[in-house]
């Protein structure tokens, strides 16, 4: 990912892209460690303990409190990041407003049609499976963080082509 | 609230103000049924619930999504109410969630786990009830989107409404 010009700032300017990088890196992490633990059973790659230890270090900070901070350091911004923060706050409006909707209407139009299944296929099983709602709440909140993230890369990535 | 800088406007611009009234009035309604009666009172008519659910479904399924969706349907000042209102709600959802859990968790560690006393018999295990309660990922997701749905409407009317003055 090329640094876009407006980089060579100040210090703080910087670290707000360098922590932006280190959010990426631990969110596509937990994302691709969830989907393979779902998919496959396997927790963590199967990677061996002190080193799932080592990665729980860097993971915690950097893909959930770096986000929180990233979302709210405007003292961290120059005026590129904060355009970009900008836009990704309204793309981030509208996924989190049509994304679950367009779920839930195929969910719904799905069991309407069929009935609901006692197995249903595999997209849809999670749905129906139980979770602690004090759970559901930690996941949404960080799935919604790091989408911020996730967001704001790419259209920086995106602006540096 | 003022309409009347806008009897010029294109329809849909006006549309969109009313039914943004609408939606409010729809946000008050059917969070006070919920918080009332879970969903539906039970001894209605049949004919009355149904209608009361449709309501409900065509509003939240329907009209308050359009209303976030839809860009063209926005006049420049609704826009811009648009934009501060979703900066405002970016803010709250990365806050409220972490601040919630975090009280919670501290009320359990020091109060419940803690073991301070026994508090007569009477320690506040029921606070952790609502948090412990399990129901389907589904059902807990769109609990989560009615509830930043909502949100959007209330700060909307909220921000039009402080400007307004």
């Amino acid at each position: 990912m090329n640094a876009p010009p407006s980089s060579k700032g100040k210090l703080r300017y910087r670290a707000y892209f360098w922590l932006m990088d280190g959010a990426l890196a631990a969110s596509a992490f937990l994302w691709a460690n969830f989907f393979v633990f779902r998919m496959t059973g396997l927790e963590v790659f199967g990677l061996p303990e002190i080193v799932q230890n080592i990665l729980a270090i860097f993971l915690w900070p950097f893909g959930v409190v770096a986000p929180i901070f990233l979302l709210f350091a405007r003292f961290m911004r120059d005026e590129y990041s904060e355009q970009l923060w900008r836009r990704t706050v309204v793309i981030l409006a509208y996924v989190t407003a049509i994304v679950p909707l367009a779920y839930f209407s195929v969910a719904w139009a799905t069991f309407f049609a069929l009935g609901q299944p006692d197995d249903p296929p595999a997209i849809f099983a999670w749905s129906v499976e139980q979770v602690k709602w004090g759970n559901a709440i930690w996941y949404s909140f960080s799935v919604y963080v790091q989408m911020f993230i996730f967001i704001f890369q790419f259209l920086r990535w995106r602006d540096s082509r | 609230m003022t309409d009347a800088s806008l009897q010029k406007e294109p329809m849909r611009y006006r549309l969109y103000y009313w039914l943004m009234n609408a939606a409010l009035v729809y946000e008050i309604f059917a969070h006070a049924l919920i918080t009332g009666y879970g969903l539906v009172p039970g001894d209605l008519d049949p004919l009355i619930e149904g209608l009361i659910r449709t309501v409900l479904v065509i509003f939240q399924l329907m009209i308050v999504p359009l209303l976030i969706i839809i860009p063209w349907w926005r006049d420049e000042y609704a826009d811009l109410l648009w934009k501060r209102t979703m900066v405002q709600l970016a803010f709250l959802m990365t806050v409220v969630p972490p601040a919630l859990l975090a009280v919670i968790t501290v009320i359990s560690e020091i109060f419940i786990q803690g073991n301070l006393s026994n508090w007569g018999g009477n320690r506040p295990d029921w606070l952790l009830d609502p948090l412990l309660k399990e129901t389907w990922v589904l059902n807990t997701a769109f609990s989560i989107w009615v509830m930043f749905t909502s949100a959007f409407v209330v700060l909307f009317q909220w921000n039009r409404w402080r400007d307004s003055r």
